[in-house]
């Protein structure tokens, strides 16, 4: 009777254990075919299907979990040609003095913006010596692994006075304007929308204590050829803000004359932060406008351009400055600018219609 | 009961070969759609759900785990 009983239950399971079997086979085998060539498939999903979606690195590269380990020395030679990434550590125990500027360098490292947004701050805000050769240390095979772990918690040291302000918590409400040549461009608009400006959020957090709250996001009727970035801001600081405290316009125009943005820069004591500014796409980096978006509200928080490439800033690819920086590399600002944005963090932001054009500020990058 | 008309003789063997030369396209159409279109859709969503997953979310745990599966052949 118990034999018969084994036999029913054995039957049972083949019944349904081997349809299951299959299924997950061939499930599991797709999830290592595609895990093996993600970085086709997803080249194939961004360039063809025109998902806005992170390309993987191809296979046995830097993003590989389960190789990270033992890939970490391959994937760092191609890296370091591309950006400044990985000089820290050999640089500093080489020559002290240039600590600092290798450290930025190093800091921006790899895509993920939120992390490596924070290693860029190590580097001594005052300390910045202008002769400190730039980024040719970048060259240097250095085999560090550029290390997420160091992100999080490098921030530059501030004097108590900045760190108090730090401390300030300040949320900002955003509103965000998305014109046709985006839209064309991004059909999941709105996802990109809040993805950039979340991004934007969390590197603001870190660096100034500021949170980007998205109220809402909308269509920007506006031609998409034709208008210069002056008239756009303007459109832009005319439209209804709602519940937000600045307008943020995003066009997936391309630089215009080497112009990302455009922006209302209050004055050091000015009343009142700028409350408008325009985004314009930068074709070379993953996403199009976080740069440009930090660029543009660091101008609305008072933060002033870098032009002169021999400041450090400039040099240190902050994101203030002019300086080419590569597509790769994370965002940094400079010890002064961010100096700027942490005392005037908490200014209201400008009434709507009282911003002239005049102290505006473009931003080439 | 009813007045309907019976058909000819000649009628019925014409319905009956016209119903053969269907009945052979249907059955080639059905076995093609059964045996090949059918299993082959069901089939490739399966493993094509695997590739999407696997390219998608590398760093998942099911992901991990079928890579591990398979790097022990």
């Amino acid at each position: 009777m118990n034999w018969n009983r084994v036999k029913a239950v054995g039957k049972l399971l083949l019944l349904f254990g081997t349809p299951l079997l299959v299924v997950l086979g061939l499930f599991g085998s797709g999830v290592y075919v595609g895990n093996l060539y993600r970085h086709g498939i997803t080249s194939f999903e961004k360039e063809w299907l025109g998902l806005d979606i992170e390309v993987a690195p191809p296979h046995g590269s830097e993003g590989d979990a389960s190789k990270k380990d033992d890939t970490a020395k391959k994937d760092d030679a191609p890296e370091k040609d591309d950006a400044p990434e990985k000089d820290e550590a050999p640089k500093k125990d080489d020559t002290p003095e240039k600590d600092d500027a290798p450290e930025k360098d190093d800091a921006p490292e790899k895509d993920d913006a939120p992390k490596k947004d924070v290693a860029p701050e190590q580097h001594p805000a005052k300390d910045t010596p202008a002769p400190t050769p730039q980024p040719p240390a970048v060259v240097e095979p250095t085999p560090e692994p550029a290390p997420p772990a160091p992100v999080e918690p490098q921030v530059d040291p501030l004097d108590d006075a900045l760190t108090s302000r730090m401390g300030v918590p300040v949320t900002v409400g955003v509103k965000v304007l998305v014109d046709d040549a985006l839209i064309e461009q991004h059909a999941d608009w709105i996802d990109y929308v809040q993805r950039t400006v979340s991004q934007a959020s969390s590197i603001y957090d870190k660096q100034f204590g500021v949170t980007l709250e998205l109220v809402s996001v909308g269509r920007w009727g506006v031609p998409t050829e034709g208008m210069s970035s002056g008239e756009l801001l303007e459109d832009v600081e005319s439209r209804p803000r709602e519940a937000a405290q600045l307008v943020l316009g995003l066009t997936g125009r391309p630089l215009d004359d080497r112009t990302s943005g455009k922006a209302f820069t209050p004055d050091a004591e000015g009343p009142y932060n700028g409350s408008a500014a325009v985004v314009y796409a930068q074709k070379q980096r993953r996403n199009e406008h976080v740069r440009g978006v930090l660029h543009e509200l660091g101008h609305l928080f008072g933060a002033l351009d870098i032009t002169d490439p021999a400041a450090p800033g400039y040099k240190s690819g902050s994101w203030m400055s002019y300086a080419p920086v590569a597509p790769d590399q994370a965002p940094w600002i400079d010890p002064e600018n961010r100096a700027r944005v942490l005392a005037r963090k908490d200014k209201p932001f400008a009434p709507q219609g009282s911003m002239s054009p005049a102290p505006t500020q473009e931003s080439p990058q | 009961m009813s007045d309907k008309p019976v058909p000819t003789k000649d009628a019925l063997e014409k319905k009956k070969s016209s119903d053969e030369g269907e009945g052979e396209g249907k059955s080639r159409a059905s076995w093609v759609l059964g045996w090949i279109v059918l299993p082959g859709s069901v089939i490739g969503g399966i493993f094509g759900g695997g590739v999407l997953v696997g390219a998608n979310f590398h760093d998942s745990w099911i992901t991990r785990a079928f890579v591990w599966i398979g790097e022990l052949f």
